[in-house]
């Protein structure tokens, strides 16, 4: 068993000396994606607010006799880091979410879009009479004409306008790689929207 | 009227086909957190990732969590020392053995649970937590975790009491193995036994302070404190 799944199962079973190991080698990564997930989704926290989500995170772990901790088994190569990230931006969202009794102005929707932006675009297409309903009926077939990782591919470079780098990283595929398919991307729904009747 | 851009176009495009699929299919069940882990270091198996990248089409989290984690700054923060404490709090306070408080008191042969912070009283399951129970035995659960303690405390037949202290299982409702249960009474230890199908009964008990400590597996899980009025 690698060292970094026998100090989590260490951890898991109780063990102190294991706990403080895991505080100094984790501590930092997870303060880190609180910070950084709570600025992705446009919140300004307080200090003792990050310290509330911190602890919260660490009592979410150790609860049922660490419970949550001890689903990690490490298996097919599963990194404790990567999966420390995965449960730290789920916790932080999920605080958010409970904490929210208001929507803000900054706050990103399902799709990754702050209501201005949303009201922004319900302007732009509100000017344009090009794309009533039944365009884009037929314009959406275009895209369920897509396999499953294009449409991926669409909805976060398009619709969430991710960067092109962190797309790739998120599909574990090369920038080349992800250049060369949303070109393709492009070129099959401009096809498609040419044989619905859209001019573009 | 401005023309829609072609990015523009395919945006919208997306957008409808998501509204027309919404009502259409039940977004699946979300991957645990180590699937989702293995997808983004791109070491699922095929089959699974195809299933997670069309998760992730019906799944506003998840997908949030893969975009989030792809755009994070390289550099980490430095980790304050007051959270360090905190966490380390966090971490003593759950690893602290429980503690099952019970006052009670025999009046005319029948016993009063005056106070006491256990989860349930049995085998009344209307009756609330701190609630007086009048009889002459009582019974007390709590959890610890994933052990389920019951104490049964009864009058005896000639003056004083017994305890009996049962040890479970949560999940299984089991009685659990290797459980080592030991009475005090003015921190010297008055008897120890190893449980018999989880069960230890102590007899003979008259009026004072009593602690019963629970050890499973050499580890100490719980305390019960008794004060017998």
């Amino acid at each position: 068993m690698h060292d970094d799944a026998r100090l989590i199962k260490a951890a898991a079973e109780g063990d102190r000396e294991a706990w403080k190991a895991f505080i100094h080698a984790y501590g930092r990564l997870m303060y880190h994606y609180i910070h950084h997930t709570l600025s992705a989704h446009g919140h300004q926290c307080a200090q003792d607010e990050i310290q509330d989500i911190f602890q919260g995170l660490f009592a979410f772990l150790l609860d049922d006799s660490c419970r949550r901790l001890k689903t990690f088994t490490g298996k097919s190569g599963c990194k404790v880091s990567t999966w420390l990230r995965t449960i730290t931006i789920n916790y932080t969202v999920d605080h958010l979410r409970k904490a929210r009794s208001y929507v803000s102005l900054d706050a990103k929707d399902d799709e990754g879009l702050t209501l201005l932006e949303r009201l922004a675009e319900k302007a732009n297409t509100c000017q344009d009479n090009a794309l009533d309903q039944e365009t884009l009926e037929n314009l959406a077939d275009c895209i369920e004409q897509l396999p499953a990782q294009d449409k991926g591919i669409v909805e976060m470079f398009f619709v969430r306008r991710c960067p092109p780098a962190a797309i790739a990283q998120a599909l574990a595929i090369s920038r080349a790689a992800f250049d060369m398919r949303k070109q393709r991307i492009i070129e099959k729904l401009k096809e498609c929207f040419r044989k619905k009747g859209l001019k573009t | 009227m401005a023309k829609l851009s072609l990015e523009q176009n395919i945006a919208a495009a997306y957008r409808a086909w998501k509204k027309r699929v919404a009502g259409r299919r039940l977004k699946s069940a979300c991957p645990d957190a180590q699937t989702l882990a293995l997808f983004k270091d791109g070491l699922l198996p095929v089959k699974q990732s195809v299933y997670v990248t069309q998760h992730l089409l019906t799944c506003g989290r998840c997908m949030d969590n893969i975009i989030i984690d792809s755009t994070a700054p390289l550099a980490e923060r430095e980790l304050p020392q007051a959270l360090v404490r905190a966490a380390e709090e966090t971490v003593a306070e759950y690893q602290r053995p429980g503690l099952l408080d019970i006052v009670c008191t025999f009046r005319n042969g029948i016993l009063e649970i005056i106070r006491t912070n256990a989860d349930m009283l049995m085998p009344q399951p209307g009756l609330a937590r701190g609630a007086e129970k009048k009889s002459e035995q009582a019974s007390l659960v709590k959890f610890f975790g994933n052990v389920k303690v019951i104490v049964t405390i009864a009058r005896e037949a000639e003056q004083g009491a017994s305890i009996s202290v049962m040890v479970a299982d949560k999940k299984k409702d089991a009685p659990l193995e290797r459980v080592r249960v030991t009475l005090s009474r003015d921190k010297k230890e008055i008897e120890s036994y190893m449980a018999k199908r989880g069960l230890v009964a102590f007899r003979g008990l008259v009026a004072g302070a009593y602690v019963i400590d629970i050890i499973v597996a050499r580890k100490k899980v719980c305390s019960i404190a008794v004060r017998l009025r």
